[in-house]
């Protein structure tokens, strides 16, 4: 909201510079976002063009003969399309500065002297407006400086927290300068003059609806003359950033921008039977919004309507067949208090957020502030458009509203604010706001909040508004006292940190990712996973939470690929979701992902270079579950690996449990994210990292005997995978210290279906070296079991 | 299920028992602002924190804890604004914690994370689950208040919100307010690590170009 300087001293005294009352505004709870400053600079004065020339030398440039006020006349080129006789303007005579690097001087444009400059409101910091010269009213005397008519001043921008309706107006603000600065807010108001007459015998008002609209207030204003509204009202319209229209709308504006009170006109003329209805529409009920667009309603929807038809929709627009338009000449004003929620229900259903909705919302004042911003309205309406007020007002108000009475405990200002005020401090600081003391009991106080403060509730309110007024900057800060506490971390994240830290020497770079995906791609990634759906999602590329992060850094590496960022290593620590049903929390998991794509050794001169594998990708993820404690990693059956992996792929298990998944990603899967490299990814669950048995290291002793060593050939079936073959090998003796598969064969003597796996084994005592009998018989166990139970024989 | 109309079933709920908003804040604890906003299925207005509840229900007080975390919001993107970040969340409850120890324990996190010199400013504002509601802005580390682009020109550079605990909070997470009192606030990482490290756009965390990662 705007708030300019000029206005706002006149409803108080300040004796601040606009900067610094943003602070203080600031201190108290209402920001500013900036400060416009206008500055008419020095030597700019009132001119007025005699006549018009055409310029000897340049079609788009004419010569002003100007009336500066002196006793010979001006020559000015100027530029500008909209000069014309007869018309005032500005003028910046010579030695006038226009910014920090514009001085006008005396200059020959095109082979003419031109005594000066006419300017835009642009060029003089009024406004942004620069389409053409700025025109001045008729009144002003050429010669005379422009300063005088327009003195200096600035335009706060401020942002008002949603609980303070209250003071998203004029006067809102003035009353929290004079609270802060220990003034009182000037009255604003105006006494209407009344002619003879009675509304009563003009309009009746009947509220249907009174939970939606607790008090409606009208007055009527006969014989006014539709016009443009005087230069002062225009200027304050503008400087608050609204567009003058007419007399009658500015008016209802000024008094939204001074009371905060939205205000609706509407032409008496078309309001049928002379008659208001305040009550809800009808579901489907169809009505053109004063801005021509038709809006369907729904029952929610509080109507003004007359005998035969809605003529508004309360508090958010008028409609298009009663507003005020150039022939009318009798004006009924509306001015009500309507209930926030119902406001923001229609508002936010139908889209449609006006400067009325906005203050309805947030509540305004249902007391005083109705009254004289309809009396001030009808006052202002007979001064500036003529006509006659006629006498009285409606005030349908049914049940009226009380203010609210709240306890306040000094002591519990201490307690909560930290710092002892007393009573009569409190009391004052609370009077300075309008809040009353009315009694109390023992320590406490009671206080009546004004009925414009919808914000003030409990006793805590009350605190905020003592310590807001106090200054929190008043307020010592203190030490608190050191208290030995446990200081727990959740082991997972410990685990997290361990992750970071072996993957950061592993070259790889963490990212963080946005947490929601799109259907298309979920479907894509995990088409068996039920996904959490969001009610409310921002775009459809954000619908649902990810079930995967594979999405996410297939994501990372295309952006820096198509940066040409190459050789990407990535890793993430984040959260999968996963929908249990509605009756249930949905599945949350702490998974850390890893990525890897291109060289993970680049190439130089020296070195070819090595490009990511399966086997890179392994030795990260064993170096990160031995990091983190988990026991030896296994690597399991591809078959139950997620689907966006292809054939090179297997699941990841720390002891008995399935830790996650690793793989090569199937190509198309990689095309759909404009990959075209080979890419691998793992995704380990970190809860079952730590989850695994911790390998608490026992030292065993190193070996003193030498050991045997010995190959073997299977011939297996085409589907046996060599882990398989090795835990059986290994299972058979105590004396088998290790076994590892060091090939593979097929071929047609081993026969359709089969495969050849060849492993070398070595056997070792620890208390003797081992006789080849010893071994021999080892060896016919090995050979015994892999027959008996896999139907293997040994390839001859 | 869309929005709209889980709001039109929950409203419909309340009428049916005729129930007012007031009524419905009275027997379920949620406030009426949220009620109302789920009713509208307008989820903007709801931002109260559901972890400090939690910690709250699970452990009486002294409570002292810091609770880091991802949290989005409906909100456009752009180089000020994303709609998710990493937001730190603290709470203190104990007996006859002030605002005193507010200001004391930022003004302590501001002078060990900016400059040992580094001072505070605190303004009032608004919270739905703090009440009095601050923000607090910290002495620009660039220019040491003299006012610098970094700074806007105004010396000062806002870090966080903050305010002492609700009564409405604390009875939710089943806390005798008359017996405790307590502070919280939140910050966002991102804008912290902007205001450090003078990057100009939040969009830079999120799309992790590896140039950028690169330089931390």
């Amino acid at each position: 909201m705007k708030i300019p300087y000029s206005w706002l001293k006149e409803l108080v005294d300040i004796d601040v510079a606009p900067d610094r009352l943003a602070a203080d505004l600031a201190s108290i709870g209402i920001e500013v976002a900036s400060i416009a400053e206008t500055k008419v600079p020095e030597g700019v004065i009132v001119a007025k063009i005699l006549g018009i020339g055409k310029h000897p030398n340049a079609d788009r440039l004419s010569i002003c003969e100007v009336d500066a006020g002196g006793l010979q006349p001006e020559k000015i080129v100027c530029g500008a399309p909209n000069v014309r006789p007869g018309m005032l303007a500005p003028l910046a005579t010579v030695g006038s500065r226009l910014g920090p690097d514009m001085v006008v001087e005396k200059a020959k444009i095109r082979g003419v002297d031109s005594a000066g400059m006419l300017c835009s409101e642009r060029e003089l910091s009024i406004s942004d407006n620069h389409s053409g010269i700025m025109e001045l009213p008729a009144d002003y005397t050429p010669g005379t400086a422009l300063k005088k008519y327009f003195p200096d001043d600035a335009v706060l921008e401020i942002e008002i927290t949603p609980n303070r309706g209250d003071c998203l107006s004029m006067l809102g603000v003035a009353r929290e300068c004079a609270a802060k600065y220990g003034r009182t807010v000037k009255s604003c108001g105006r006494t209407p003059l009344e002619s003879c007459g009675s509304i009563n015998d003009y309009i009746s008002v009947e509220i249907v609806n009174s939970g939606a609209c607790p008090r409606y207030l009208g007055r009527l204003v006969r014989g006014v003359t539709i016009a443009d509204s005087p230069e002062w009202l225009k200027r304050r319209i503008r400087a608050c950033g609204l567009r003058p229209i007419n007399n009658i709308v500015d008016i209802t504006n000024y008094i939204l921008l001074l009371f905060g009170q939205p205000m609706h006109a509407f032409d008496y003329s078309r309001i049928a039977g002379r008659s208001i209805i305040v009550k809800n529409a009808a579901d489907g009920q169809l009505f053109i919004t004063l801005d021509g667009m038709e809006r369907n309603l729904c029952r929610d929807d509080l109507l003004i309507c007359d005998a035969e038809k809605a003529v508004a929709i309360a508090g958010v627009m008028g409609g298009a067949n009663s507003h005020i338009s150039a022939t009318t000449r009798d004006v009924f004003l509306e001015c009500a208090y309507f209930e926030p929620a119902a406001i923001r229900r229609t508002s936010k259903r139908l889209d449609l957020s006006t400067d009325a909705s906005y203050r309805f919302e947030r509540g305004v004042d249902p007391a005083d502030g109705l009254i004289a911003a309809i009396d001030t309205a009808a006052e202002l309406i007979r001064r500036l458009a003529g006509g006659e007020i006629i006498g009285g007002r409606i005030d349908a108000y049914p049940k009226p509203l009380t203010p609210r009475r709240i306890i306040l405990r000094p002591s519990q200002v201490q307690r909560l604010l930290g710092v002892d005020i007393s009573r009569d401090r409190i009391v004052s600081l609370l009077g300075a706001l309008g809040i009353r003391l009315i009694g109390g009991q023992g320590g406490a106080m009671e206080f009546e909040a004004p009925l414009y403060r919808h914000d003030l509730v409990i006793e805590a309110d009350l605190i905020e508004e003592v310590g807001r007024l106090y200054g929190y900057d008043n307020i010592p800060p203190s030490v608190t006292a050191p208290v030995t506490m446990t200081r727990t971390i959740g082991t997972s994240s410990a685990t997290a940190d361990t992750i970071r830290k072996v993957c950061a020497f592993q070259g790889l770079h963490e990212t963080v990712t946005g947490s929601m995906t799109s259907e298309k791609r979920r479907a894509l990634l995990t088409p068996d996973i039920k996904p959490v759906v969001l009610l409310n999602p921002l775009s459809p590329d954000m619908a649902q939470m990810r079930t995967t992060l594979a999405g996410s850094l297939l994501e990372v590496v295309a952006y820096n690929l198509n940066r040409k960022n190459t050789n990407n290593r990535f890793f993430e620590i984040g959260k999968t979701f996963a929908s249990r049903g509605l009756q249930e929390l949905p599945d949350e998991r702490d998974v850390v992902a890893i990525i890897i794509e291109g060289f993970f050794e680049a190439p130089s001169w020296q070195h070819p270079g090595k490009p990511v594998d399966f086997y890179i990708l392994k030795s990260l993820i064993n170096s990160l579950a031995r990091h983190c404690g988990a026991g030896p990693v296994r690597y399991g059956d591809c078959g139950s690996a997620a689907a966006f992996f292809g054939q090179e792929s297997a699941t990841v298990a720390c002891g008995t449990t399935i830790t996650g998944e690793c793989g090569k990603m199937r190509e198309d899967i990689c095309a759909a994210f404009d990959i075209a490299t080979p890419v691998y990814y793992a995704q380990l669950d970190i809860t079952a990292l730590v989850a695994a048995p911790p390998s608490q290291p026992v030292y065993s002793p190193l070996p003193r005997y030498p050991a045997v060593e010995r190959d073997f050939c299977f011939v297996v079936p085409e589907q046996m995978r060599s882990a398989v073959i090795c835990d059986e090998i290994a299972a058979v003796s105590d004396l088998v210290e290790w076994v590892e598969p060091f090939d593979v064969y097929r071929g047609e003597k081993l026969g359709p279906g089969l495969k050849s796996i060849a492993c070398a084994l070595r056997l070792r005592a620890p208390d003797r070296t081992l006789t080849d009998t010893e071994a021999d018989e080892i060896c016919g166990r090995i050979i015994e079991t892999m027959r008996r139970k896999h139907g293997a024989t040994l390839r001859r | 299920m869309d929005a709209l109309a889980l709001g039109r079933y929950l409203r419909e709920a309340r009428e049916a028992k005729e129930l007012t908003l007031e009524d419905a804040e009275r027997t379920l604890r949620i406030r009426r602002r949220v009620l109302e906003a789920f009713e509208l299925g307008d989820f903007n207005v709801i931002d109260a924190s559901p972890v400090q509840i939690r910690v709250m229900k699970k452990q009486k007080p002294p409570i002292r804890c810091i609770m880091p975390g991802k949290v989005y919001r409906h909100e456009e993107i752009s180089a000020r604004s994303y709609c998710m970040f990493t937001q730190v969340e603290g709470l203190f409850i104990d007996e006859n914690v002030s605002m005193a120890d507010l200001k004391g324990t930022l003004l302590a996190f501001a002078q060990r994370f900016f400059s040992e010199k580094a001072r505070i400013k605190i303004r009032s504002s608004f919270f739905p689950f703090t009440e009095p509601s601050i923000e607090a802005d910290v002495e620009c580390f660039v220019c040491g208040g003299a006012g610098c682009s970094v700074c806007k020109h105004s010396g000062w550079l806002e870090i966080l919100g903050a305010g002492m605990v609700h009564p409405r909070v604390l009875a939710a997470g089943g806390i005798d307010k008359e017996k405790y009192t307590g502070f919280a606030f939140g910050m966002g990482v991102e804008r912290i690590a902007m205001l450090k490290y003078r990057i100009d756009d939040i969009r830079l965390f999120f799309e992790n170009d590896v140039r950028f990662l690169q330089q931390f």
